[in-house]
């Protein structure tokens, strides 16, 4: 029984199994017309073979393809990878943007603090005004570029300063840090307004007189009068001399 | 090994060893230059746009060669319609410069055999091409093609029987 064309086609393929493919090689040797047509068949499958698209034939096709696929794969490798890096999702924007806030908040604010704390800039040398006198009641002066590059801080004495500031318009308030009194707890000035309540006080407290009822006289009663009482109804011996003579009155009666 | 079809050091690898393949798959089915550069760039750029992950480079050759395949026949089909399939065979590549009568001779057959595979059914010259130009074994067209392998077996055999006839009515002696 000779060779089936479907099983001799497999056979060439190589994918004829065993033991139907050593029985057909055996057929083989003995059948002229089996071989014949393998002869054929085989002969058919190495022209197919030879029809083959050569590497040659498709080089500047492969390195083409090759250049357009680098060109936009790599590229779109790069983008997802920035897109993993750098894409947040909402929360993370929101946060960002809250962080962002309070980043400027914070500056504004400390900004602001800054220029409360700035020092105006007294040149020494020009002795100009500065316009931009805060309303702060401490005041630092120190020497600035516009001064000549002789003069410095150092060259003026504490009067000379004070003199400046006072020149300028500043209400000069001056206090010693870290002065300890050494017998005698003086009253702390605060402010130089309580300075000029207290001096008013001792000079009227002589001025005035009073008469034996107690009533305050005016100043032509108190020519008229013959004997003058101080507010506690003591008499006063000379109305003339009433300040040197004070000191004498309780010796008096 | 893993193949990432969005890798680049994978993608590059699969490039290099399968392209041979697809671009072979892609001309054999077209027989037009210009359509199957179009076809392989379309099927590495589907590939790869993908993210696919094979567990070998087998797999991932035959999920190209399927791609490729279908993308072939429908470039034909779409030919066909236009009834310009079989005369548009002029885009074919210059064969490679080579000296001697016998090489000739050679070239003719090969064009002989090119211009036959045209007239196989689109059936039976899927299955020849993935047999004759991309080194697969039954097994693994049967895989590509989702059919049986004793299907492929019968399909080879006869577009082999077809391309004979062909090849022996334009007087081309086979020897």
């Amino acid at each position: 029984m000779c060779l089936d064309d479907q099983v001799l086609s497999t056979y060439i393929d190589g994918e004829l199994a065993e033991p139907w493919k050593t029985q057909v090689e055996e057929h083989l040797l003995h059948c002229s017309i089996c071989k014949s047509r393998y002869k054929q068949l085989k002969d058919l499958g190495n022209d197919i073979k030879a029809a083959r698209l050569r590497e040659e034939e498709f080089t500047v096709q492969r390195e083409r393809i090759w250049q357009y696929l680098e060109k936009n794969c790599v590229a779109i490798v790069k983008e997802r990878f920035i897109e993993k890096r750098f894409s947040f999702k909402a929360p993370v924007f929101v946060a960002a943007a809250a962080a962002l806030v309070i980043f400027f908040a914070a500056s504004i604010y400390f900004t602001a603090n800054s220029r409360g704390n700035e020092i105006p800039e007294i040149p020494v040398a020009s002795g100009q005004v500065e316009k931009e006198t805060p309303n702060s009641s401490i005041v630092t002066v120190r020497t600035t570029d516009s001064a000549p590059a002789a003069m410095s801080l150092q060259d003026l004495t504490i009067e000379e300063i004070l003199q400046l500031l006072d020149n300028r318009g500043f209400e000069v308030d001056l206090r010693l840090k870290s002065v300890e009194p050494l017998t005698v707890a003086l009253p702390v000035i605060d402010s130089p307004e309580e300075v000029p309540e207290e001096v008013p006080e001792d000079s009227v407290q002589v001025e005035v007189y009073y008469d034996q009822d107690g009533n305050e006289l005016l100043a032509e009663e108190v020519l008229l009068a013959e004997v003058l009482y101080d507010a506690d109804g003591n008499i006063i011996p000379e109305k003339t001399g009433a300040e040197n003579t004070s000191e004498e009155n309780p010796a008096a009666p | 090994m893993e193949v990432k079809s969005s890798g680049y050091e994978s993608f590059k690898q699969v490039y290099k060893e399968v392209f041979p393949v697809i671009m072979r798959v892609a001309y054999h089915v077209t027989y037009n230059m210009d359509a199957s550069e179009d076809i392989c760039q379309e099927a590495f750029i589907r590939f790869f746009d993908r993210g696919l992950i094979f567990p070998s480079i087998d797999e991932a050759k035959y999920w190209l060669i399927r791609v490729t395949k279908n993308l072939s026949i429908n470039y034909v089909k779409r030919k066909g319609r236009e009834k310009v399939a079989v005369d548009k065979i002029k885009k074919q590549p210059l064969p490679a410069a080579k000296t001697g009568e016998e090489t000739v001779i050679g070239n003719e057959t090969c064009e002989m055999v090119r211009q036959a595979i045209q007239l196989l059914p689109e059936k039976l010259r899927a299955v020849l091409v993935l047999k004759e130009y991309s080194d697969l074994n039954y097994k693994e067209i049967a895989n590509i093609l989702n059919i049986t392998e004793s299907n492929v077996k019968v399909r080879v055999h006869r577009a082999k029987l077809q391309l004979e006839k062909l090849l022996n009515q334009e007087g081309v002696h086979v020897s």
